[in-house]
């Protein structure tokens, strides 16, 4: 397996907050890959040692094959990097950003520029002071595509972008991946979007990784599933069940959220014998949500149990 | 939920994807287009979206439609042609027979689910009945 992105052990502090905690991660080339994770998990930290912007304490990590740490950047020239704050020249024009972009990067390419110029139709002559933080995504991906990368780093790029440009922004993403193999490595909040843009998934919590998995296998190897019994519910068998990762229950019914293989998951629940068991749909979010809580991340009081028999 | 929309003579196909199903995209994409095939709204010899194509078109990841056209060129329900593009295929008795064979380990692994669940023969049978009726109601529309 190609792979565009790999981390080592990386790790990040600032001052004694551990940002980045032995990081292993392999982004596969021509991947659309999705970094998920709560707010102060890390994303960004992570993106910004992949673009040479801050330096890592310690570990290895690798761009396009290319160790981060080369003096020589000339790989990063193939990187198109839209944070999640642009910082542009406020007084420069749109246009004067591109020319900017055509002096900075060796492959720049002024037809892809028009053309996605003119599908944001951003005005070339405003100034980038003027513009919304919506608006200066949009020419930082638009630069992002005309240097012809062959790795997109994206950090929250559909934050604050109205709903056509949203849709807009992925399909631009979505053609630059089908037309020429680029790999996109993004950072969301936006769970709908990359469960319809990824084909990976990553999630990251406290600078430590939680899963990575293509979404296809996430989806197959985690479930819900609601166990209606007869009368007492065996509670304490549930939660020794290993791969359990939340569960609630009311009354006869207990709905799970479990990881492994239905196959094999089933069995070990008909031995408790419940009247029925029914798979419930279980999203992106869903799932997220799910881990989250087992490591304690939940917002208010809600009572809950899990076991960490993952 | 995506749909996507192809145009055919006399009349549009409608694929429904939905990314938040359990059920992965590759799947729902295969699952559309052999029902569109059974139901005889695509015939074999027609030419479907490329992969490009459909992975604009429904703003999907282009690596997932790939997956899904490779599994149903696998089973033999389209064909690639190369510069030409993508067919249903024409189904000759040997793709049958082993289209056949994948049948009945599904229904294989229905029975044992409806074992699980403590259901006799009468109430799988019922089960079956119930969903073709509610299938053919369905075409029907």
């Amino acid at each position: 397996m190609d792979l565009a992105i790999e981390t080592r052990a990386l790790n990040k502090s600032f001052d004694s907050f551990k940002a980045i905690d032995e990081l292993y991660l392999k982004v596969p080339a021509g991947s659309i890959f999705g970094l998920i994770g709560p707010n102060g998990a890390g994303k960004t930290t992570l993106i910004q040692m992949l673009t040479g912007i801050i330096r890592p304490d310690s570990g290895e990590a690798f761009i396009l094959g290319h160790s981060i740490r080369e003096r020589d950047g000339s790989i990063r020239n193939r990187v198109g990097y839209v944070p999640d704050v642009p910082v542009m020249y406020p007084n420069f024009t749109v246009a004067e950003m591109y020319r900017l972009g055509s002096k900075l990067y060796p492959f720049w390419d002024w037809e892809r520029c028009r053309e996605l110029q003119r599908g944001f139709r951003l005005l070339e002559s405003q100034r980038i002071r003027n513009l919304s933080r919506g608006q200066k995504v949009q020419v930082a991906l638009v630069m992002a595509l005309a240097l012809r990368p062959k790795l997109l780093l994206l950090d929250e790029p559909t934050a604050g972008l109205d709903p056509v440009v949203r849709r807009a922004f992925l399909q631009a993403i979505i053609e630059e991946v089908a037309d020429q193999g680029t790999t996109v490595f993004y950072s969301s909040h936006n769970l709908n979007d990359l469960e319809q843009s990824a084909d990976h998934i990553a999630a990251i919590f406290r600078g430590q990784m939680l899963f990575s998995h293509s979404l296809d296998r996430l989806k197959r190897s985690v479930h819900r599933l609601q166990l209606i019994f007869a009368k007492d519910t065996p509670v304490d068998k549930i939660r020794e069940l290993s791969g359990l990762v939340d569960w609630q229950s009311s009354g006869r019914v207990v709905t799970i959220t479990i990881t492994g293989e239905l196959n094999t998951i089933n069995p070990r629940l008909a031995v408790l014998e419940p009247e029925l068991i029914k798979e419930l749909n279980l999203d992106l979010e869903g799932i997220f949500i799910a881990f989250m809580k087992s490591k304690g991340y939940y917002y208010g009081s809600e009572k809950w149990e899990v076991s960490t028999g993952q | 939920m995506v749909c996507l929309v192809v145009q055919k003579e006399g009349g549009l196909l409608w694929l429904d994807i939905n990314p938040r199903l359990s059920t992965p995209i590759y799947q729902q994409v295969v699952d559309g287009i052999k029902e569109a095939v059974a139901r005889g709204i695509l015939v074999p010899g027609e030419r479907i979206p490329t992969v490009r194509e459909m992975a604009a078109g429904l703003s999907l990841n282009p690596n997932t439609i790939a997956k899904a056209y490779q599994k149903l060129e696998q089973e033999g329900i389209i064909a690639t042609m190369r510069s030409r593009g993508t067919f249903v295929a024409d189904r000759s008795s040997a793709d049958l027979n082993v289209a056949r064979k994948k049948l009945t380990d599904m229904v294989e692994k229905v029975l044992i689910e409806a074992y699980h669940l403590g259901l006799d023969r009468e109430a799988i049978e019922q089960l079956f009945a119930d969903s073709l009726d509610e299938w053919e109601k369905r075409g029907e529309k």
